[in-house]
């Protein structure tokens, strides 16, 4: 059987999450602030949420510049409010450039979905090659599991294809 | 909502006239069928996959008891509360006592052909609860005051410049027929709504057994809001949706979306073991309700019971000629084409629908397509002769086909009529077949018959 490595699967998910309309972007920890940053310019961004991150991520986004930075504890009208969302995940599926939420104390699927730009940050440890290995990772351990494969869509007026439908229009992703 | 499986032929031949629909059906049918061989035919192992979801489907419809037993225990030890119902009204009391018990205003829906078939939606409406369908296409057929007219794509029959007009009339915006505009009307209007509902339903692809797990899948993320945000969710569903183990969605994951929408994945896919227990998140509680709705009928037939494996993906209804030309709303039922012909008359009887089985050229388009092999064409077949035994059809039809087969038993007898015909015929004396022939033309008799030609061939050449 050919083994194939870490690298190889990000190739893949990078390939599959960029044919459903996923941005992807390559970058370190110090290039997070710089990277959000210029999507904040380009999407027009006044008000984020922030998912609780555990680590110095935390740290360095608190000092982005928007109007609006809301966390922890907040509230689905805050929400409704914002333009973007920045939340980190779970695993990615490298067959399918599919990106798998968990949904634990700090992770929610509101946050997911109701912004207009979503944001995730990830690091290379995330990557599983297909479905099969993914369900073994969890074995039916959460509450809920929420996967995204690209911003929503809709083809339901003459087969057209229009992003952000009720979801995301774009779908952001760093690798660190 | 009127359902006329019964009135199929005038039906049909409404759409048959009816220019328009005909172009908006042909555009979206042929660009999914399309698209859909290329994401098919990446899969070196399709036909290996359609067999083992065949299997899983076959296997776990042969054990419903013992896996619906299963989903029930475990769902319910996560915190999930699991209803069964045995019909249609069963199933929406349960509703409005859940509904009535949080005094609920407002409903999120979001694509559930299960609600559509007991008439959640037109129910709750009556009980004083606003009910709004948020997938787009079913919004749009629900302004419009229609029927879905495809499973996946329910507003397949409407151009862009009707949808235009419609949501210029009834949602009071200025005229626009562009897609992405008209879009953002429906997400600014649908946002509102989700924000302030304090229920949510939907229906479920797949119930896992092991893991009392309910999947969801989808595009938009209305089906995502609408489990999110309301403090209720509820989520119904037939028995037959359930399969034994989570694993199992991988082969699944690969048919579902290249057959139902030409996609290699949808968008989102939820799957949801429990409450959220963590706010601002809902839903506080989970309701599931499983429906059977003449279901058991299905198993309780050797022949009938794989219509049960169908995943209304609807890939059968775009192959099919007959729905090709006509539409879904022909059909005049909740499941359309070839499926739907085998679901209506085997859910509720056939002499409800007893056209339906006859609506088909049994050229195994549906069978070759479906994504979980189900043999449409022979269950077909099969309910047409319970049709013919019970005298559907007509004396005339009967005595003709008796005929035929007197004559294609008898090999002179057959030569005798054909020459008689084709003295007629060069006579210009031609049978008139009105109704058959006003709308396509009248199949010539060739000059020869085969056989008088091959003879002559084998003389030749001898
Ligand atoms: S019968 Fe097969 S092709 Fe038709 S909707 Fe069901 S699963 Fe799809």
């Amino acid at each position: 059987m050919k083994v194939v490595g870490e690298t190889d699967l990000i190739e893949r998910f990078k390939f599959e999450f960029e044919r459903v309309g996923g941005i992807f972007i390559e970058t370190t920890s110090q290039g997070i602030f710089n990277n959000i940053s210029s999507i904040i310019t380009t999407e027009n961004i006044a008000r984020v949420f922030i998912e609780k991150f555990e680590n110095e991520i935390d740290d360095i986004l608190k000092n982005l510049s928007v109007t609006q930075i809301i966390t922890q504890p907040h509230s689905i009208e805050q929400l409704a409010q914002i333009d973007a969302s920045i939340t980190g995940c779970d695993f990615l599926v490298a067959e399918t450039g599919t990106i798998v939420f968990i949904h634990k104390e700090n992770r929610f699927k509101s946050s997911i979905l109701l912004p207009r730009i979503h944001i995730i940050i990830a690091d290379r440890g995330k990557i599983c090659s297909t479905f099969e290995e993914l369900f073994a990772k969890t074995a039916g351990k959460f509450d809920s599991i929420f996967m995204v494969t690209g911003p929503s869509r809709t083809a339901d007026i003459e087969k057209v294809i229009v992003p952000g439908v009720h979801g995301p229009q774009k779908v952001y992703l760093l690798l660190i | 909502m009127n359902y006329t499986p019964l009135k199929f032929k005038e039906n049909a031949l409404k759409a048959l006239r009816n220019t328009n629909l005909r172009k908006n059906l042909t555009r979206a049918i042929s660009h999914t069928l399309s698209k859909r061989v290329e994401v098919v035919s990446e899969l070196p192992n399709w036909e290996d996959l359609r067999q083992r979801a065949h299997d899983i489907k076959k296997h776990t419809i042969e054990n419903l008891s013992h896996y619906l037993e299963l989903f029930e225990k475990r769902a319910t030890e996560n915190g999930i509360k699991v209803l069964r119902a045995k019909d249609a009204s069963e199933a929406k009391n349960y509703v409005l006592q859940i509904a009535r018990k949080i005094n609920a205003k407002l409903c999120v829906k979001s694509k559930s052909m299960v609600t559509e078939e007991i008439g959640l939606r037109e129910f709750l409406e009556e009980n004083g609860i606003e009910t709004v369908e948020t997938d787009l296409g079913e919004f749009i057929v629900q302004l419009a005051g229609e029927m879905p007219s495809h499973i996946t794509a329910p507003a397949m029959h409407k151009s862009r410049d009707e949808i235009g007009k419609l949501f210029s009339e009834k949602l009071g915006v200025e005229y626009t027929n562009e897609p992405e505009k008209l879009t953002s009307i429906a997400r600014e209007f649908l946002r509102h709504k989700f924000l302030n509902a304090d229920l949510g339903i939907s229906g479920a692809n797949f119930l896992i057994a092991e893991t009392g797990s309910v999947v969801i899948v989808e595009n938009e993320g209305n089906a995502g809001l609408s489990t999110t945000l309301p403090k209720i969710h509820i989520v119904i569903t037939g028995i037959e949706k359930v399969i034994p183990r989570l694993a199992d969605l991988t082969v699944f994951f690969k048919i579902l979306g290249r057959s139902a929408t030409a996609q290699r994945f949808t968008s989102y896919v939820s799957i949801i073991n429990a409450p959220k227990k963590s706010k601002p998140d809902s839903p506080e509680e989970i309701y599931v309700i499983l429906l059977d709705n003449g279901r058991t009928n299905l198993l309780k037939s050797e022949k009938l019971k794989q219509a049960l494996y169908c995943i209304k993906c609807g890939a059968c209804m775009l192959a099919c000629p007959i729905y090709q030309r006509v539409g879904g709303h022909a059909y005049g039922s909740i499941y359309l084409g070839p499926i739907g012909s085998v679901l209506t008359p085997a859910q509720f009887g056939l002499d409800k629908a007893t056209p339906l089985p006859f609506a088909s050229s049994l050229c195994g388009k549906c069978y070759e397509i479906c994504p979980v092999k189900i043999e449409i064409p022979h269950l077909l077949v099969w309910l047409r002769s319970q049709a013919v035994n019970s005298g559907f059809t007509s004396r005339f039809e009967k005595l003709i086909f008796k005929l035929w087969l007197i004559g294609m038993k008898n090999h002179k007898l057959y030569k005798f009529g054909s020459k008689f015909l084709r003295y007629f015929y060069k006579l210009g004396i031609k049978p008139k077949f009105k109704k058959w022939s006003s709308e396509r033309a009248f199949p010539e008799l060739a000059e020869k018959s085969f056989k008088e030609i091959w003879e002559k061939l084998k003389e030749t050449e001898a």
